[in-house]
């Protein structure tokens, strides 16, 4: 057992900037993983996970319950990639993220994983989140019902839905 | 439901494919350091009174840092015991009343950000579990006859009571040092021989099966150490050392163990002083 986000958070608030630092170690993958998901490129990936952190830090204070930190830190990052995007010129506000995401070859992550990336990128908001915290973040399924604010049965509801979803999607693509 | 064992196995190739980058860590907090905007200090003072009860929610769960050892280091179920050792655990397991040490750290490899949590810990099996947090001078009892925990806040004249629950109350018992000799003793384990440790001859033993470890973080590896004073044949010392896919370290230590001791009711009954408020 580890320090809660929670507890961190209330670290670094109260004057340990430094404990900011546990909490990007433990949320690089889920950041990293949702950036790609919208944007594709991983170079861009990279420096829009590292601009959601800093976002993360600048508005820590504005977070009411500590306890959502990771869910509140992948909206963030949401809004960064959509905010890349529009400088990119490649997205127009009101369209769908999938629908406009760029759709250039990833040169780090294989064509498998690239699609089953951009795949979670198009499940419904809920699911996409329960699968990015799961997956690539700290939380084992109790602890993530907490962090979303559901209970531990509706998390796993939507994590078996999503991995049907993910399932389906991949099988109309193989052969 | 079940989960997909197969799409299961493909997030979590995919999520290591995804991986971490080597300095991220450094260029985010580069940027922080670097950033005209820093965090807003207008809300800070809010935050310390949610600091406060944050920390004691944590200790709320009561048995939360003794578990830390338990699910670090003596969560081993495969079988390699020596009549000495098994004597050990038995003794151990008869005591009913004792005090130790806890020592959490957590560190990021490579850096130099690290957070700490020291309490002392008073167990006993007919009244409940006594924690004190050094650093805030909190007091946290928890409770199984009345099923409650209290938390005592002496630094800001404020108390809070919770419920506790039959499965807390089986996971504190289940956390116990106690369990935790017994069961690491009944798990596959390396000699580590004979060394003295604060003047006193110990013979430890180690174990680093990860796949027996749970935690919050995937684990990268896993070591814990047992060390028995040859003499009383009871623990001395409980180290484990955790670290995570993701850099993050898990160190903690339980030591100063005083076993058979005798413990009062009155160690476990919350003093709330009148001007105290409840949270």
């Amino acid at each position: 057992m580890t320090q809660s986000d929670a507890e961190l958070v209330q670290e670094i608030l109260t004057g340990n900037k430094e404990a900011f630092a546990l909490l990007v170690a433990r949320y690089e993958r889920s950041v990293r993983a949702a950036a790609i998901s919208i944007v594709k490129k991983p170079h861009i990936a990279d420096d829009i996970a590292q601009e959601a952190f800093v976002r993360a830090w600048q508005q820590l204070s504005d977070l009411r319950n500590p306890e959502v930190f990771g869910p509140w830190l992948m909206k963030i990052t949401r809004r960064c990639a959509v905010d890349s995007l529009k400088k990119q010129q490649s997205l127009k506000y009101s369209d769908s993220l999938d629908s406009l995401a760029a759709h250039e070859k990833n040169g780090q992550l294989d064509e498998k994983n690239q699609h089953l990336l951009e795949t979670i990128g198009k499940l419904p908001k809920a699911e996409q989140q329960v699968i990015m915290l799961r997956y690539f973040g700290p939380y084992n399924v109790r602890d993530l019902a907490t962090a979303v604010g559901r209970s531990v049965g509706t998390v796993t509801k939507q994590l078996s839905r999503a991995h049907h979803r993910l399932k389906k999607q991949l099988q109309e693509l193989e052969p | 439901m079940k989960p997909d064992k197969n799409i299961e196995q493909k997030l979590e190739e995919l999520a290591d494919a995804v991986g971490r980058r080597d300095s991220f860590v450094d260029d985010v907090m580069t940027r922080i350091k670097n950033s005209p905007v820093q965090l807003s200090k207008k809300t800070k003072r809010n935050h310390v009174l949610r600091r406060i009860l944050m920390k004691n929610t944590i200790k709320l769960t009561a048995a939360a840092v003794i578990a830390i050892a338990t699910l670090l280091l003596f969560l081993f179920n495969t079988s390699s015991t020596s009549i000495a050792w098994a004597e050990v655990a038995a003794k151990t397991d008869s005591i009913s009343d004792f005090v130790y040490q806890s020592q959490e750290s957590m560190t990021v490899i490579g850096k130099n950000y690290s957070e700490s949590i020291i309490t002392t810990i008073y167990t006993s099996a007919e009244y409940g579990i006594r924690i004190d947090d050094e650093k805030s001078g909190n007091r946290t009892f928890t409770l199984p006859a009345d099923k409650a925990i209290v938390v005592v806040m002496p630094s800001i004249k404020k108390y809070k009571w919770h419920p506790l629950s039959d499965n807390a109350i089986a996971e504190m018992k289940e956390n116990s040092p106690k369990t935790l000799v017994k069961k690491y003793i009944a798990a596959k384990y390396k000699s580590l021989g004979r060394k003295i440790i604060n003047g006193v001859e110990a013979e430890g033993i180690e174990v680093n099966n990860i796949e027996l470890v749970k935690s919050n973080m995937p684990i990268k590896s896993y070591l814990g150490h047992l060390w028995i004073d040859i003499q009383t044949e009871l623990p001395i010392l409980l180290e484990a050392k955790l670290v995570g896919e993701n850099d993050i370290q898990v160190k903690v230590i339980l030591d100063n163990f005083q076993w058979n001791v005798n413990l009062s009711s009155e160690k476990f009954k919350p003093e709330i002083p009148k001007d105290y408020t409840e949270l």
